[in-house]
């Protein structure tokens, strides 16, 4: 009865899915959420009439966004797909947002005050080309240039009214203007013959074309001046051509810069800033300004030196325009606002001190607002080095976001320093009076007595607990420090308490220079992982970064001090960097060593110590790994071969290749690689069974799961039917190159995304037949030693538990598979890791609206089936159905989105239960996730309070028991 | 819970009727082709109402294929048009109002995102799907029907609720005719109307506070069995004179312990178990 009771109770407990699961009252409690933009590339303000002071900015990660011009917060936000790039902002009818995006060919209209998409017109498609847009306000018209047509779209609903094309084919349309009052719309073009092409537009017909030919033919674009001056340079790029609107006909002036500027030199570029009546000729120091006096005669104004943005002109009132021109100046900016046609005035002349972790100015945008004296005040907002977005007002600073933090490149993380003795590094030591006032205040709460002024006193209470954003190490794991790599190069150190930065770096190796003018940051290491040494290193990664995109292009490797947040080393390297090999093995100062593998097939061993050359000496032959040539359809396998002997050098090594599989490129194109992570920890090689069976795992780190389609397939879904598609899976040992398994679903194509770990590998893809997204498992078991159950061969001995495992031999594996229906389409799968591996897994999935869901891995387990037996169930394996369920409750990231979502990192806690999770994209989200929930802790709900109550209650009842037997016996003894 | 509505599939040809506004219905009008121009003089006349922003912007579509200058290849481009239904939005109970405008509409799992209109309707354009498609889907356009055939995945997300992916068959000889099915109950939908299967609740709701779970605590069943034997024991302590008599026949005796302490308890025990 009791064997069965127990049972019965273990059934229970093993039928109960842990589900990530969250009250409302707990959210921010462990979480935190950050919302970003990007770096902006236009910025339209509305400030006008306007309550709400904002500014509607569209950025590089294809956000609209509408921001708050006192704070910098969102209004709102839209991120649109990952390919609609957009390429012009602007405002209609002084409510709507007009956005141009997708190479042209998407116009939408969105509502100032609150993001509502309001219409959205579709433009014919065609080669993607220059788009230029125009809002009329006058006519509430809106003309688009795109591929040689010209569309004009009502602005109030979005209508395509008409429609002209052009046939400017191998015209390369410059500008697109409406003089002021008129009716008519001028294109203006060049052509590859140095012509310059005029199309008048009225009314949707085409009113003349006329061909201008300029001798000297045109370098550049053309810059617009007024509604009836263009400027342009000429070929030589000495001389400056000036184009002028007369009765609908352009006529040409050529300017020699040299009569402007006698002392001129170097190649002049004019900056594609709108400054009305003028224009500026940018050299390689300075900036020279120049205005359109009249017909033809052009006339220098200013000459500014170490100028780093101008902001298009504004209009102060109908005659008067400004601009604005910021000059760096040691830490300081200049920012200074000139009126358009008095040029020897200020109108504002600002010097702000800037921090120097934002590097130089990139943009600024202008915009004024009226004193109390009636008088212009002028407000801008600058785009930085490191894609942060500044508003500067009255010379301060009004607000800064850090939007490079949209762009994440990779993310590592460090340990925070540990509690010294002595240093108080604890903001807020609670008493114990505190403590308890804290936990009465909990007990009231729990027991449903606390008023609402007490509700929000425990909420306060319990986002700013105890300490979460403390810069020390916990026993728990669970305060580091995120090591964020950004695309404008800049390094951010993201507290995991609340996400607040801790230190930022611009990188001086990622930023633009003469040498390098596109550094780009490709990977981060860790470098050092002080262990023994911990009171005396501080930990650091290792950023590299390259000169271009290309293959051969030069690296440089920096290394900062993750504690401090600053540069220790910056190297350049004199190979180029293709795969990098984090080794198992560490210095004596406990610096990993790292392979680094270049174009050229070989191998650099780093730090460049002998220490570490020694260290390896061993190992050499022991380094394999393998390269992906998803071009080719090649899958090879390397080794390490000998020394390099053509550079003296004690650190390089030639490579040789081991093994290749060609795939067929006719009816196989790779399309995924997936391997086991390297720092992944397994607890046992054991599976034990409900029926009292061992099964052993395969958990050689050495396999590569890799996904191939048909050619025809690799397009999106309903590119291909079901009977041209197919999708293969291999297991492959990246050792030997020996294909362990495969397998074929037919009518089933990409994308694939997938994931490994210990022996399983779980993947998604679309099944074209059922026309829904499908996820597998396959799961590889070691039968070699599926021999050792016996409990006497054990005794005795007779066991090849410990016999060495060569991978060359032929190893016998078994796989398990099975396939399940799973509702949405994914933009990335993780795995929860913790500290030993012990706690059962969750595969966190990131959808494609931008929500992690976790899902338990026992929903992926191959040996689920319809009825399972009684010893299945005690097990805990869930009766198969045909798709995964959705439980809402298990969305890690609950009623948030992590907008424009790009991947998941899962860090283990030292708490074995716990993992931290840190999905990134435009949007960070972290949390803590307990997949079998906190077993081995005090959940934050468990209530001290109630703990002290019961003691003193039973404390309480000890005495009266006592008193009472007391009083019995005597009562006892005088009866 | 999803409701059809009524079906509406409208062949191209019948457009033509259309100006008769009284007959228009637009709820969610599947795929159509651009290839008649009758309708260009009508856009003039009609009101920019955003009622009929669909019908504005279909007819948008037949204005570009009506141009000239464009290739029959390019003309052939078409819109997935639906609507989408969330039943008292803004209402939820969640802390986060339900907002319209961030609702995503995603194809093919994100080759076009779009977002809803205030009244609910989106538009998937395919030209710009085309775009991306490459070489392949053009050639095939071009040589084939000049549609391209096939079947698309619509997805719908909306924080808060939970939409089936839905599946829509363009059919390559008549690119009119389309079929769409909710791929989570495989059921047919006769016109593309999208509505949440259920709504999500992404947090535990919080059992009221009941006494009973007080008790079911550690802490509670420990302070519960410490009660019992406080208040429970002395009851039984008072029949252990009558056991006792029972057993030995002892007198009291002034002054003299009748029992060892264990001894008493031993009895008590076996009395309930009597009594039991």
């Amino acid at each position: 009865m009791a064997i069965r009771v127990s049972l019965l109770l273990i059934t229970l407990l093993a039928s109960t899915l842990p589900s990530f699961s969250l009250y409302e009252d707990q959210v921010g409690l462990v979480d935190w959420h950050q919302q970003y933009i990007g770096k902006p590339k236009c910025a339209v303000f509305h400030t006008q009439k306007a309550g709400r002071k904002r500014v509607i900015v569209a950025t590089e990660e294809n956000v609209v966004a509408s921001v708050d011009l006192r704070h910098g917060e969102l209004f709102w936000r839209h991120v649109l797909g990952e390919k609609d790039v957009i390429d012009h902002l602007d405002m209609a009818l002084g409510k709507y947002v007009i956005t141009l995006s997708s190479g042209g060919s998407i116009l939408r209209a969105w509502n100032l005050p609150d993001g509502q998409m309001v219409w959205e017109s579709f433009l014919t498609a065609g080669k993607p080309s220059k788009t230029l847009l125009l809002v009329a306000e006058k006519e509430s018209l809106i003309f688009v240039y795109r591929d040689g047509h010209l569309h004009a779209v009502s602005s109030i609903d979005g209508s395509i009214l008409w429609n002209l094309d052009l046939a400017t084919e191998s015209v390369e349309v410059q500008q697109l203007f409406q003089p002021d009052g008129g009716d008519v719309l001028y294109v203006v073009g060049l052509s590859s013959l140095s012509q310059l092409h005029t199309y008048q537009v009225g009314n949707g017909e085409l009113l003349s074309h006329d061909v201008v030919k300029d001798s000297g033919g045109f370098s550049g674009g053309i810059a617009l001046v007024s509604s009836e001056t263009l400027v342009g340079l000429d070929a030589t790029k000495s001389n400056l051509i000036c184009l002028t609107l007369k009765d609908g006909k352009l006529s040409s002036q050529v300017v020699s810069i040299h009569d402007l500027v006698p002392d001129f030199s170097g190649p002049a570029v004019i900056l594609p800033s709108k400054l009305e009546g003028g224009f500026a000729l940018k050299f390689s120091t300075y900036v020279l300004f120049i205005r359109a006096v009249s017909e033809g005669i052009l006339k220098l104004v200013g000459r500014v030196e170490n100028a780093a943005a101008i902001s298009g002109s504004l209009a102060l009132t109908d005659e008067s325009q400004a601009f604005g021109l910021v000059q760096h100046d040691g830490s300081k900016i200049n920012l200074v606002v000139k009126h358009a046609n008095d040029w020897e005035n200020d109108l504002l002349k600002e010097t702000i001190e800037m921090e120097p972790h934002h590097g130089l100015v990139e943009k600024v945008f202008l915009n004024n607002y009226f004193r109390t004296d009636r008088s212009n005040g002028f407000r801008a907002l600058v785009v930085m080095e490191d894609h942060s977005l500044l508003l500067l007002q009255q010379g301060k600073i009004v607000w800064s976001r850090e939007d490079g933090l949209a762009s994440i490149v990779d993310v590592s993380t460090s340990e925070l320093p540990l509690q010294k003795e002595g240093v108080s590094v604890a903001k807020v030591e609670h008493t114990l009076l505190e403590w308890l006032q804290g936990h009465i205040l909990k007990l009231k709460g729990t027991l449903m007595l606390a008023g609402p002024e007490d509700v929000a006193a425990i909420q306060t209470l319990r986002l700013k607990s105890s300490g979460r954003s403390k810069m020390t190490r916990d026993r728990n794991g669970f305060r580091k420090l995120l090591i964020v790599l950004t695309k404008g190069g800049k390094l951010y150190a993201l507290h995991t308490g609340d996400g607040h930065v801790v230190w930022s770096l611009l990188l001086p190796s990622l930023r633009k220079s003469d040498v390098c003018q596109h550094p780009i940051a490709v990977f981060m290491y860790q470098w050092q992982v002080p262990h023994h040494h911990v009171l005396d290193e501080n930990p650091s990664v290792v950023i590299i970064g390259k000169c271009g995109l290309g293959i051969d292009d030069p690296v440089v490797l920096s290394f900062v001090d993750t504690f401090s947040g600053n540069l220790i080393e910056s190297s350049s390297l004199g190979h180029s960097i293709v795969h990098v090999i984090p080794l198992p093995h560490t210095d004596s100062a406990e610096r990993r060593l790292h392979l680094m593998i270049d174009s050229n097939k070989q191998a650099h061993l780093y730090p460049k110590t002998p220490e570490a050359s020694l260290i390896f000496q061993n190992d050499v032959q022991n380094v394999y790994w393998y390269s992906v040539n998803i071009d080719n359809g090649i899958i090879s396998g390397h080794a390490l071969d000998r020394k390099c002997v053509v550079e003296e050098d004690d650190f390089c090594f030639t490579t040789r290749q081991l093994w290749s599989i060609v795939f067929p490129v006719d009816s196989e194109k790779i399309i995924a690689a997936t391997a086991r992570k390297s720092n992944e920890v397994v607890h046992t090689q054991a599976k034990s069974m409900g029926d009292r069976d061992v099964k052993y795992k395969y958990v050689s780190k050495n396999i590569l799961f890799v996904a191939t389609v048909a050619p025809k397939a690799t397009g999106g879904v309903g590119s291909v039917g079901p009977d041209e598609s197919w999708l293969v899976v291999y297991l492959i040992d990246t050792v030997t190159g020996r294909i362990l398994h495969r397998m074929t679903h037919l009518g089933s194509q990409g994308p694939v995304h997938a994931v490994f770990s210990e022996n399983w590998v779980v993947y998604h893809y679309f099944n074209l037949r059922a026309h829904r997204y499908e996820m597998s498992v396959i799961e590889i078991y070691d039968e070699s030693r599926a021999e050792n159950k016996d409990i006497w061969k054990l005794i005795v001995g007779k066991h090849n538990l410990t016999s060495a495992v060569s991978v060359y031999s032929r190893p016998e594996v078994v796989t398990m598979s099975q396939s399940y229906f799973f509702t949405h389409s994914v933009k990335t799968i993780e795995v929860t890791s913790t500290a030993k591996g012990i706690t059962s897994k969750q595969l966190l999935i990131g959808t494609s609206g931008d929500q992690v869901l976790a899902l338990d891995k026992r929903y992926l387990d191959p040996r689920r089936s319809t009825n399972p037996t009684q010893a299945e169930r005690e097990e805990g394996i869930i009766p198969l159905t045909d798709s995964l369920p959705i439980i809402s409750q298990s969305y890690v990231t609950h009623a948030l989105k992590v907008e424009g979502l790009r991947d998941i990192i899962t860090v283990p806690a030292k708490l074995e239960s716990t993992t931290l999770v840190f999905a990134y994209g435009v949007d960070l989200f972290f949390t803590h996730l307990a997949p079998s929930r906190t077993y081995d802790s005090l959940t934050e709900d468990f209530s001290y309070a109630l703990l002290l109550l019961t003691i003193v209650v039973l404390v309480a009842a000890i005495f009266a028991t006592w008193i009472l037997s007391e009083r019995k016996e005597l009562r006892d003894k005088w009866r | 819970m999803v409701e059809i509505l009524r079906a509406t599939l409208q062949k191209q040809r019948n457009f033509q009727g259309l100006k008769n506004q009284n007959r228009v219905h637009f709820d969610g009008v599947g795929v159509r082709r651009q290839s008649c121009c009758a309708a260009m003089a009508w856009i003039h006349r009609s009101g920019t109402s955003l009622l009929f922003l669909p019908l504005l912007l279909f007819f948008s579509r037949l204005l570009l294929s009506t141009d000239a200058a464009l290739s029959s290849r390019q003309g052939d481009g078409y819109t997935i048009a639906g609507r989408v239904k969330i039943p008292s939005i803004g209402t939820k109970g969640y802390g986060i109002p339900g907002k319209i405008s961030n609702v995503k509409v995603i194809l093919n799992g994100g080759q076009v995102v779009t977002f809803l209109r205030p009244d609910g309707y989106f538009s998937l354009s395919l030209f710009v799907l085309d775009l991306y498609e490459g070489i392949l889907i053009w050639n095939f356009v071009s040589h084939s029907h000049k549609v391209p055939p096939g079947t698309h995945l619509i997805e719908v997300y909306a924080i808060g609720y939970f939409f089936s992916p839905v599946r829509v068959d363009v059919s390559a000889r008549n690119p009119s005719k389309v079929q769409a099915a909710l791929t989570e109950t495989r059921r047919g939908l006769s016109e593309l109307i999208l509505e949440p299967l259920r709504e999500e609740q992404y947090y535990e709701v919080r059992e009221p506070f009941s006494p009973m779970s007080l008790v079911k605590s550690p802490m509670g069943l420990m302070v519960g069995f410490m009660l019992i034997v406080v208040f429970l024991m002395p009851k039984l302590m008072e029949n252990m004179g009558n056991i006792l008599r029972r057993c030995g026949g002892h007198k009291k005796k002034r002054g003299a312990k009748v029992f060892p302490h264990w001894r008493a308890y031993y009895l008590v025990l076996q009395g309930i178990s009597r009594q039991v």
